[in-house]
């Protein structure tokens, strides 16, 4: 989305179902529960919304969606590509109907049961691209976290990273779980030596280093900035969202691009949203980042421009990502423990820590970012007071 | 859910129609990329169009076997039933003297492995149609 839509539109209500590892039921029902929820929020109902977006990982067709939750005046549909990458551009798609005038109330929803269903960590094939794995896993990289720990690993050999230097991003993320009663982690602690001491599962990477697999379901309602002052909650403006990919890109771990350490569609991305916002990452005052990976997390902050490349390492110790430090991140946990409902969760924290709602709340929030996944085309919103 | 599937057949590749000559390269024990006749700009991997000059006329150029390790996992954990009696092994990423980056297996020891380590591009014959990348180390 252009600049003349910025803060246009809003986001007026969140809704989730409980994260756990075996939701009992199923995807359409955990999807048709938290757009219920997320239209309770806003003190709309079903009647209200015009519009539904999603994922194209989904497997609840919104057909599935409209029959469950007699939805019956839907005038505008899209689902949005590219997996991980996709979570933020559903809120510059839905922002986009609005503005338009195509909508003028937009849900948009996210369902999976990744741990009980169909697990990403699984041995089989990712199905919408097949091809691709005859690259890699007929030597044995399978999943993504086999994939992604040939780019830890370089990051080590380009950069100096550490074990220990990366223990800071799950050992923070879980600390903000630990104070997130919804979080699949809350009851449980995680200290840097825990993390040390975890087995490896494919070196360099460790159990703490990878994303939860998680049930669960997320969902949030998007209207006009006019209409959203006139509804209960505090609205959380999309200022700007955007998605980017750049050339080649590829499928989540690029083995063939020039910078093996950058994420060139990252860089686009973050190039564009501070194009955009007429922002940059000194405005942001906390940030949700797509950790399906601990060490992503420091890569996608140097693609981003929080820091130069080479020194997220560096940029996320002493405290600086904490709930008091300079940038705090992933303020509910995140994907690595509060849930993985690949990136939709980080959404609904980006809008609590603009309405002041977080169970690790930033002061004075006026700009706060989430972003999409690592390695596909992707998007971010900056969504503001 | 973990499939524990009688037999566990190892994951092969899926030989699609625009990548068919790559992987017939592999099983003549040639290392290839798209080399394309209009513009010589060369491609990995392979394209049915030239993303540069927007041919669909396609060559293809056999690459040196010469390469050095850029990354490695090295895979204690198995997430594949067919790898579970073969951990840890490791996975190699390799820069090939001219310039692009294959994964593949290799004959080393984990512990052996570093980066810049000198290697060669090795093939094993997996059956008629698969032949896949097993590098070695350089003398």
């Amino acid at each position: 989305m252009n600049e003349a839509l910025r803060c246009k539109t809003a986001i007026v209500g969140i809704g989730a179902t409980e994260f756990s590892a075996d939701s009992g039921r199923s995807e359409q029902c955990l999807a048709a529960e938290a757009v219920l929820a997320a239209l309770g929020d806003a003190g709309l109902g079903p009647d209200d919304v015009d519009g539904i977006v999603n994922s194209d990982f989904d497997t609840t067709n919104q057909i599935d969606v409209i029959n469950s939750v007699g939805l019956r005046n839907i005038q505008g549909y899209a689902t949005i590509g590219h997996g991980g990458g996709s979570p933020c551009g559903t809120v510059a798609q839905a922002a986009m109907m609005v503005a338009s005038g195509a909508c003028s109330c937009v849900v948009a929803y996210r369902s999976l049961n990744e741990r009980s269903g169909h697990r990403y960590g699984s041995s089989e094939p990712i199905a919408s691209f097949p091809w691709v794995y005859g690259l890699h896993a007929p030597y044995g990289l399978i999943v993504p976290a086999e994939w992604t720990a040939m780019h830890a690993r370089r990051r080590m050999i380009e950069f100096g990273d550490t074990r220990e230097q990366w223990a800071e991003v799950p050992v923070a993320f879980r600390a903000n779980a630990n104070r997130n009663p919804r979080a699949v982690m809350r009851d449980k602690p995680l200290t840097r030596e825990d993390y040390l001491a975890a087995p490896i599962l494919a070196e360099p990477l460790c159990r703490y280093d990878y994303c939860l697999e998680t049930d669960g379901a997320v969902a949030y309602v998007v209207t006009s900035a006019a209409r959203a002052r006139t509804l209960r909650a505090v609205p959380a403006y999309i200022h700007t969202a955007v998605q980017a990919t750049s050339f080649p890109i590829w499928y989540q771990t690029n083995w063939y691009r020039g910078s093996f350490t950058t994420g060139s569609e990252v860089v686009a991305m973050g190039e564009s949203l501070w194009r955009r916002s007429g922002l940059g990452p000194r405005n942001i005052d906390v940030a949700q980042i797509y950790d399906h990976f601990a060490p992503l997390v420091l890569t996608s902050l140097e693609d981003l421009g929080f820091c130069r490349k080479g020194e997220g390492a560096q940029f996320v110790a002493e405290g600086r990502i904490d709930p008091g430090g300079e940038l705090p991140l992933n303020t509910a946990g995140g994907l690595l423990s509060e849930g993985y409902i690949h990136g939709w969760n980080l959404i609904a924290e980006g809008v609590r820590q603009v309405r002041g709602t977080s169970t690790a709340q930033v002061e004075d929030v006026e700009f706060s970012l989430v972003t999409s996944c690592w390695g596909a085309p992707t998007s971010a919103v900056i969504l503001s007071r | 859910m973990t499939q524990q599937m009688p037999e566990s057949p190892r994951p092969l590749p899926q030989i699609e129609r625009d990548h068919e000559a790559w992987w017939a390269g592999l099983r003549r024990h040639e290392l290839l990329v798209q080399d394309c006749p209009r513009c010589s700009k060369r491609i990995f991997p392979p394209q049915p169009m030239c993303p540069h000059c927007r041919s669909t006329e396609r060559a293809w150029h056999r690459l040196s076997p010469r390469g050095k390790v850029y990354s490695w996992v090295v895979v204690r954990r198995p997430s594949h039933p067919w790898f579970a009696d073969k951990v840890p092994y490791p996975v190699v990423l390799v820069e090939m003297e001219e310039g692009f980056r294959f994964v593949g297996g290799i004959d080393c020891a984990p512990e052996a492995l570093r980066a810049g380590l000198c290697v060669e591009a090795g093939f094993e014959d997996v059956n008629d149609q698969v032949t896949l990348l097993r590098f070695r180390v350089a003398e």
